[in-house]
């Protein structure tokens, strides 16, 4: 199983180049439900059945909700609220998407270094583990700190999210997985409030632009609809 | 053995095409063409004359027997079971090199044609095929780390069960990166469409214009050689050396058949991209093998 797992943790890591250069939320939305789904079966897979034998109830079910949560009511929340704001790319982000892989790529190298240095894989069952939830994460905070959209954004909480929980399995904790329900709560929450504030933002002004939301100051007020030079969608 | 699987593949390569199709067509709902269908359209077509237009010269007469030439050539030099004829002394970049000869002839014979759409066709064309470039040598350059030498046999010596083992997540990066190239060397979806009907869309398409006849039979013939070639090298490059080449052959065979349905999939589920995008997903796949080449060289 443990190839199982490093292929898994394979396609993290191309999902992490692709949404990196995804402009098109729709397909972004899709790779990171993807990804929710691999990092629900990751424990299933890095768990050692040879020593072990078949898992308890608890890591099945822990896995089960895990995938369903991030793979399937997540990312149908933000479809929903992509259609709703009727955005459907990010147009001039501030970190162009060429350059957003170029630095994925050197945060994946600078990531396998340090995974390397940290010495945690003596204790977790890939190698590869650590690297990719560092790059997970530096992708994550890329896109929160790199685009403009608002649903972007909280599409890269989620994929900061999924290096974090990739980190929690790798390291085998003992009550990880009481600490990932409570993470899974809390993003579930934020997630659901956000799609919430996205789809009443887009009713109320003509963009989600987060640039344009810095602007919303008491002198702006009166103006909601004030019109900006660049072009939005 | 090794002539009788190199005509093997000669007479193979149209079926492969027919292969994609017919995937096309079973998740588009149609009954398709038929596997055998670009044999029969080969079959209609030499038996044609070749029609010229005006402004051209000797050159568009013989470029599209010029690039077919070539890729016969590399498709001689492929060790398809195991060992090939001179592939022992071919160095792998010769191989590719060989394929741009064809190419560069194509694009020659487009731009003699004096059509517009053809130059334009002629020079996406090359600009696409020099940003693959790197791809296929950082790729090259990874397969020589791993075993040890330049010529053709032992650069697709295959990979050692060993090296699956350790680092199946660089494999996995490679294939992708590799699959890309091999995409857009054959001009299909995401980087061109074979299918498209409008010049300014068209790619590789365009330069074939106003070709007919025979030479039109040789470059549809070489594209589908070209597919086959290529998903051969993608398919020899993962595959250990087998001793005995029929197994050997029909492994690759059924590899190469099992890229054609992959690429039937990719074609029906994904839309093409837009050109300027096109750079990019490139850039992705270069990053994707540099990064294998990371894990191998320091792992």
């Amino acid at each position: 199983m443990i190839t199982l797992s490093e292929i898994a943790l394979a396609l993290f890591l191309v999902a992490d180049f692709i949404l990196a250069g995804a402009s098109r939320l729709r397909s972004a939305v899709r790779f990171v439900a993807m990804q929710g789904l691999v990092v629900g079966i990751l424990p299933i897979f890095m768990w050692n059945w040879a020593e072990e034998g078949c898992p308890g109830a608890r890591v099945w079910i822990i896995a089960f909700v895990n995938a369903v949560v991030k793979g399937v009511v997540l990312p149908l929340l933000l479809m929903y609220a992509v259609r709703k704001a009727r955005t459907r790319r990010e147009l001039e982000p501030i970190v162009s998407f060429p350059v957003s892989q170029i630095i994925v790529f050197f945060v994946a190298i600078g990531a396998f270094i340090v995974g390397r240095l940290l010495h945690v894989h003596a204790s977790s069952a890939s190698e590869l583990a650590v690297p990719v939830a560092l790059t997970t994460m530096g992708t994550g905070l890329l896109l929160i700190c790199g685009r403009k959209k608002a649903i972007t954004q909280v599409l890269g909480f989620l994929i900061l999210e999924n290096g974090i929980s990739v980190f929690g399995a790798a390291i085998l904790l003992e009550y990880g997985i009481i600490v990932e329900l409570g993470i899974l709560l809390d993003v579930f929450a934020l997630v659901f409030i956000l799609g919430i504030a996205v789809f009443q933002i887009s009713r109320t002004f003509d963009s989600t632009d987060t640039d344009k939301l810095n602007h919303l100051g008491d002198t702006h007020l009166m103006h909601p609809h004030h019109q900006h030079d660049h072009v939005h969608a | 053995m090794n002539i009788l699987s190199v005509i093997l593949a000669v007479i193979l390569a149209p079926l492969f095409l027919g292969i994609v199709n017919q995937t096309k067509a079973f998740f588009g709902g149609r009954r398709g063409p038929g596997y055998l269908r670009l044999y029969k359209d080969l079959f209609k077509l030499v038996r044609k004359s070749c029609p010229r237009p005006m402004p051209s010269t000797w050159i568009f007469d013989i470029a599209q027997s010029v690039s077919l030439a070539s890729v016969i050539a590399a498709s001689i030099v492929f060790p398809w079971s195991g060992v090939g004829i001179g592939s022992s002394i071919v160095p792998a970049v010769l191989f590719f090199y060989i394929l741009a000869a064809g190419r560069f002839f194509t694009v020659i014979g487009a731009l003699d044609a004096g059509n517009a759409f053809e130059g334009m066709g002629a020079s996406r064309e090359m600009q696409f095929s020099t940003l693959a470039e790197p791809i296929v040598f950082v790729i090259l350059g990874l397969l020589v780390m791993l075993n040890g030498d330049v010529s053709l046999t032992s650069v697709l010596a295959g990979v050692s069960s060993e090296t699956w083992r350790e680092s199946i997540v660089a494999l996995i990066l490679v294939f992708g990166a590799f699959y890309a190239v091999f995409l857009l060397e054959n001009c299909r979806v995401p980087f061109d469409d074979p299918e498209t009907h409008l010049e300014l869309t068209m790619i590789h398409e365009a330069m074939l214009l106003d070709v007919g006849g025979v030479d039109l039979a040789f470059a549809l013939y070489g594209a589908a050689l070209k597919f086959e070639l290529l998903a051969a090298f993608l398919v020899t490059m993962f595959v250990p050396q087998l001793s005995n080449p029929y197994l050997h052959l029909s492994v690759i065979f059924g590899g190469v058949a099992l890229i054609s349905i992959l690429t039937g999939v990719v074609e029906s589920i994904m839309a093409r991209v837009r050109f300027f995008k096109t750079p990019q997903m490139l850039l992705g796949a270069l990053l994707m093998a540099s990064l294998a080449v990371f894990f191998i060289a320091c792992f």
